[in-house]
């Protein structure tokens, strides 16, 4: 809503400059967006008579207009491009020094004739958008004024974001009117005529979307451009001026907060209706376009049709033209919701639809029309010659006004306010329009017919404490009475957080939304979790695996030229019910993982998981190491130390897998309990080359909810220290590439048993000395016992059951 | 000269010619090795008669002594010089930069809001979370705002397809009704999470975005509470030295509602608006299931990446979701 300052202070009684009524605004619930000052900059620019107006010699399109200001000494040549006016019409002059926003006139040559200024249009004084013409004044204005005297062009317009509760502020007065609340000062209402006696037309409530419908004929009129200030508080609002009729219904509009409709009377058969519509009725409205109504949309007929869309736009064949003689002024209160549902269904969101959705004061509507026939009187030679009331049977809820008791000690102690006795609260309330009456348990408070908002004790203290002012109540820290702090789950998850960050993975947060053919690392399915109302093809579901936001970060990297890079990701990944991750999730916890609505019902799958995606160069073992690139194990690396973090008691089972879009030689399954909860792999190289990646690219995705719902709370237990020095034993196993290293652990675990304190691979050989197809493994086994020194009897044993379990797998033991 | 004094002199010649530790070696087998001319005459002391062996014995003895302490002082010094030899040639210039495999960073987002979290821990806040795709119930009725609700369609969202009513969450207020529907009073929890809106990408608009939800409610909560708690949050967050003001605003699960400024030197108003606020509405209460006649509370909400951007300067949100290493190596 745009507040001209003039407009405002015109129904104000405040002494306070614009900056003043900012801060005032800000602090008490009218958010100020900011300060424009349309036409700002504009001065010497006068009004002036055209003496006579002829062709210019060498140019087609240009006239040459000679214009006084005051007397004939004054007179000026002017060249000039516009056509809508003619000799004796009173315009506006820039002469030679005047400036108009933007620019300085000054005496200078077109086309060989020499211009002394120019003549303004509304757009360059900003004053409006039109530009086809110049402004054109009314024939009683002065001549030789200055432009500053007849208005105040360039005064501050101060716009404010009204609240959704806050219908009473769509209007200047509506605003002036809580700003004296604010100030306990004065407001000043519009002036309107007395209702008269004689009808404007007969109207029939026929649904109970409509409140009250009051109509004032204004006959006689002559339909022609509104006064200059008029003009300009509807340009300052952003709204354009049209002719005076359509001018004073959106003047009104303006002022009051209450939308009018504006009938051409010689168009309209016989009498009203408003009813609601029925199926397949249509109506063209005023913007020319042809609306099939919807069952249930309120409209106003006359005897032959539908005339107006209620609410939201009139239409077009009864709307008032230049030829118009009687108008039929229409003023009336409609059930904000219907208005709602209507205008969003056509995608007709209108100044009045807004208005009235957010609730119109219902004891304003017929002043509002009185006040719009008064102006069509004074500023169209109306004759204001009817007045009609018709209001619903029986008040509607939306207009219901009831009667509020508060507690006025509650209402104290919940703004913490002790200062705030009965008595003072009664006055603030009173200053905002209430009738308050003290009752025995505290005040019977009746809010004002314009605040719709005001329904419970928490609305009135709200009231009491916006005009007591937010900045007297005082600081105070609660007694917090419950224990705080983060989760197990919660801790957990940052220290899964800061183990991947250890490792050298920097935390990304992408969008979490992806279009066809995104990449699925994790338990792949073709099922999305799709938006009903995407912002991009691109972005038409949620993200079903925590990969594809990764890989299109590495490749932002890449493309800035960084020859490496590690991300790590948390957050939730997405998919229907019934995907196999919401199987997964089943098969490993207990715990009931799903989210659900109020009734029970579940909601989508929705997991949290930890994501990795790296590709190029990592950081070698020395200095400008170029051929240090990551594989699949730094990201396997990285996954096990997260799992570590959460849970000691557990080594994921990897297992190798063929995935598309990934390696398949390089990709594995992470298991728990046999289910998979992670995966690793390599991307194929397809899929790197699609994605303009250099390989390697490897991926990882780990599902953290059911490994920390499944993890022990118990605090980890002290191992002893051993005192007796280990033993250390290398074997070397030869074995057929089909034997996984997986199952050589297995066998040297199992061959070592108790005495195994630590082992690692150090080598892994291919080549004649093993034979074809086969490769040799080196192993450094640490044994240990607590009881007693170990000999090399006990590494004789060892080497000798490790070389009898080996050979279960298939493998050898070479000496 | 006699022998002796001839071979002591020839050794000590050869001695001083010796420039490294095998020329040492050298010079000990050749005058004092087993086959030496000293040994040599060390053996045919035997043949000799008492007298001579004697006085013989102790010429050997000496020259062997001297020699032997001569070659041992030689040996010192040639490790030294070689000692220094290799500290001299093993310098480092220790300013250049080391080598170092760099720990990754978390991101901006996550240190603002743990932050922010632990400032509430602090108070005494329990933490709690909720989905993102959530029911509409939740993230609307329960919380005053009707389906036809002007505030509903204001909040541009964006709607999950093929579910009925499953919207993404436009802000994390939706977990003050999960907390109070399932949990009695007192309450105290923060809800830090990611949220939604169907808003164009651009340097202030985010279709995602981030923020930290509070809420108390217990017997007796005040108005003065929140905005204590407020001012504690504003001055851990920003500074000591900042003060916040309120001022009236509305939102459909407060009231009364307030926006919270921070003092802010570098704006021209010296505020800087950074969260809403409010008492919980009596109606979310009541739809909660808690009391509002025994029960009080104040909710607030705080824009993690408006946070971030104040604090840290940061001039466009896209920053934060584009993951790009320079960016993310810079907190």
């Amino acid at each position: 809503m745009k507040l001209p300052l003039s407009w405002l202070l015109q129904h104000l009684d405040a002494d306070l400059n614009v900056d003043g009524l900012v801060d005032v605004m800000s602090m008490h619930g009218l958010e100020v967006e900011g300060v424009t000052r349309p036409g700002a900059g504009t001065a010497g620019v006068r009004t002036a008579r055209v003496l006579d107006v002829r062709d210019h010699p060498d140019a087609d399109n240009l006239r040459l207009v000679r214009v006084t200001g005051t007397d004939a000494d004054d007179e000026l040549d002017v060249v000039c491009g516009a056509h809508n006016f003619a000799a004796d019409d009173i315009v506006l002059h820039a002469p030679p020094g005047a400036t108009i926003p933007g620019m300085t006139l000054e005496s200078r040559e077109i086309r060989g004739q020499v211009s002394h200024g120019m003549l303004c249009s509304a757009r360059e004084l900003q004053l409006g958008d039109d530009h086809a013409g110049i402004i054109v004044l009314d024939a009683s204005t002065p001549v030789g004024v200055d432009l500053g005297a007849l208005i105040p062009v360039g005064e501050p317009v101060i716009e404010v974001a009204v609240q959704a509760d806050r219908g009473d502020h769509w209007g200047v007065v509506g605003v002036a009117r809580d700003l004296a609340a604010i100030l306990d000062t004065t407001w000043y209402d519009v002036d309107v005529p007395e209702a008269l006696a004689a009808p404007a037309m007969d109207v029939r409530l026929e649904t109970q979307g409509c409140e009250r419908f009051a109509t004032w004929l204004v006959d006689d009129v002559k339909v022609g451009p509104s006064p200059l200030w008029m003009r300009q508080r509807l340009a300052q609002c952003g709204i354009r001026a049209i002719d005076i009729v359509v001018d004073v219904t959106n003047y009104v509009m303006l002022e009051t907060g209450q939308p009018l409709h504006a009938f051409d009377r010689d168009t309209l058969q016989g009498s009203l209706t408003v009813r609601a519509a029925r199926a397949g009725e249509q109506l063209t409205t005023l913007d020319n376009v042809e609306r099939t109504l919807h069952v249930g949309d309120l409209v106003i007929t006359d005897d032959a049709r539908i005339v107006s869309l209620a609410g939201v736009m009139g239409g077009r064949d009864t709307e008032v033209r230049a030829a118009t003689r009687s108008v039929l002024l229409e003023g009336a209160v409609w059930n904000p919701r219907a208005i709602r549902a209507a205008a969003r269904r056509l995608g007709l969101v209108s100044e009045a639809s807004l208005r009235f959705e957010r609730r119109v004061d219902p004891e304003g509507a017929e002043r509002a029309t009185a006040h719009a026939a008064k102006l069509l009187a004074e500023h169209a030679a109306g004759h204001l010659n009817g007045t009609s009331l018709v209001r619903a049977a029986t008040d509607p809820s939306w207009t219901e006004r009831s009667v509020v008791a508060i507690d006025p000690v509650r209402v104290a102690r919940l703004l913490g306010v002790s200062q705030l006795d009965t008595g003072e609260q009664q006055k603030l309330l009173e200053r905002s329009g209430c009738a308050v009456d003290a009752t025995a348990d505290g005040l019977a408070v009746t809010p004002p017919s314009w605040r719709g908002d005001l329904q419970r004790e928490a609305d009135l203290a709200e009231e009491i404490a916006r005009l007591h002012g937010y900045d007297r109540i005082p600081t105070e820290m609660p007694d917090v009475r419950v224990r705080g702090g983060l989760t197990f789950a919660q801790r957990r998850v940052r220290a899964a957080r800061d183990a991947a960050l250890a490792l050298g993975f920097s935390e990304a947060v992408t969008r979490p939304f992806v279009g066809d053919g995104a990449l699925v690392a994790l338990l792949p399915s073709d099922r999305r979790l799709a938006l009903a109302n995407p912002l991009a093809k691109d972005a038409a579901a949620l993200r079903p695996s925590l990969a594809e936001g990764l890989l299109a970060a590495l490749r932002r990297n890449a493309g800035q030229g960084r020859p490496g890079t590690m991300l790590v990701e948390i957050g939730r990944i997405f998919r229907p019910e019934g995907d196999q991750l919401a199987d997964a999730l089943d098969a490993v916890s207990d715990a009931d993982w799903r989210w659900r609505d109020p009734d029970g019902a579940p909601l989508p799958v929705q997991p949290l998981a930890i994501g990795f995606a790296a590709h190029g160069l990592r950081v070698g073992d020395r200095w400008l190491d170029t051929e240090a690139r990551v594989d699949v194990f730094d990201v396997l690396a990285a996954i096990d130390e997260v799992v570590a973090r959460i849970r000691r008691d557990v080594v994921l089972e990897r297992r190798p897998v063929e995935r598309a879009g990934f390696h398949p030689g390089q990709s594995a399954q992470l298991l728990l309990g046999g289910h998979e909860i992670g995966f690793v792999g390599a991307l194929h190289p397809h899929e790197a080359e699609r994605r303009d990646l250099a390989e390697p690219v490897i991926v990882g995705e780990l599902l953290l909810d059911p490994l920390i719902a499944t993890a022990p709370h118990a605090p980890a237990t002290a191992r002893t220290i051993r005192r007796h020095p280990a033993l250390t034993v290398d074997v070397a196993l030869v074995a057929p590439d089909t034997v996984s290293f997986a199952q050589i652990e297995t066998a040297i675990r199992s061959g070592v048993g108790e005495l195994l304190d630590a082992w690692w691979w150090f080598d892994e050989y291919r080549g004649p000395q093993v034979g074809e197809g086969n490769r040799s493994l080196a192993i450094r086994l640490r044994l240990h016992d607590d009881e007693r020194q170990l000999t090399d009897d006990d590494a004789e044993q060892v080497i000798a059951r490790v070389a009898e379990h080996a050979q279960g797998i298939g493998a050898t033991l070479r000496r | 000269m006699t022998e002796i004094e001839e071979l002591e002199e020839q050794a000590l010649t050869a001695l001083a010619g010796a420039t490294s530790l095998d020329d040492v070696e050298d010079v000990r087998v050749r005058f004092l090795g087993r086959r030496s001319r000293l040994a040599a005459l060390q053996k045919g002391l035997g043949d000799l008669d008492a007298a001579r062996r004697k006085k013989l014995g102790q010429q050997l003895h000496r020259v062997r002594a001297s020699l032997e302490s001569l070659l041992a002082e030689r040996r010192q010094e040639l490790a030294e010089a070689a000692l220094a030899t290799r500290l001299a040639s093993e310098r480092l210039d220790v300013t250049l930069p080391p080598r170092r495999i760099r720990p990754g960073r978390p991101h901006l987002l996550t240190q603002v809001e743990q932050e922010i979290v632990d400032v509430f821990i602090g108070l005494g806040f329990q933490v709690a979370e909720g989905p993102e795709a959530e029911a509409g119930a939740f993230n609307f009725d329960l919380l005053n705002i009707a389906p036809d609700h002007p505030a509903r369609q204001e909040m541009d969202t964006i709607y999950v397809a093929d579910h009925d009513d499953v919207v993404l969450r436009t802000h994390t207020s939706p977990v003050q009704a999960r907390v109070m529907t399932t949990q009695a009073p007192p309450i105290a929890v923060v809800v830090p999470g990611r949220t939604y809106r169907a808003d164009t990408i651009d340097a202030t608009h985010s279709p995602v975005f981030s923020q930290v939800e509070g809420l108390l409610v217990d017997e007796g909560v005040t108005m003065a509470h929140l905005r204590g708690t407020l001012l504690a949050f504003a001055r851990a967050m920003f500074g000591e030295d900042r003060e916040i003001r309120l001022r009236p605003s509305f939102f459909p699960f407060t009231e009364p509602s307030c926006e919270v400024d921070v003092s802010y030197e570098s704006s021209p108003s010296g505020w800087l608006e950074v969260l809403g606020a409010g008492m919980v509405d009596p109606n979310v209460l009541t739809a909660c299931g808690v009391d509002p006649e025994e029960y009080t509370g104040f909710a607030f909400g705080v824009g993690i990446e408006r946070v971030a951007m104040l604090r840290h300067g940061v001039r466009d949100i896209r920053d934060f979701f584009d993951a790009d290493a320079r960016f993310l190596a810079q907190f």
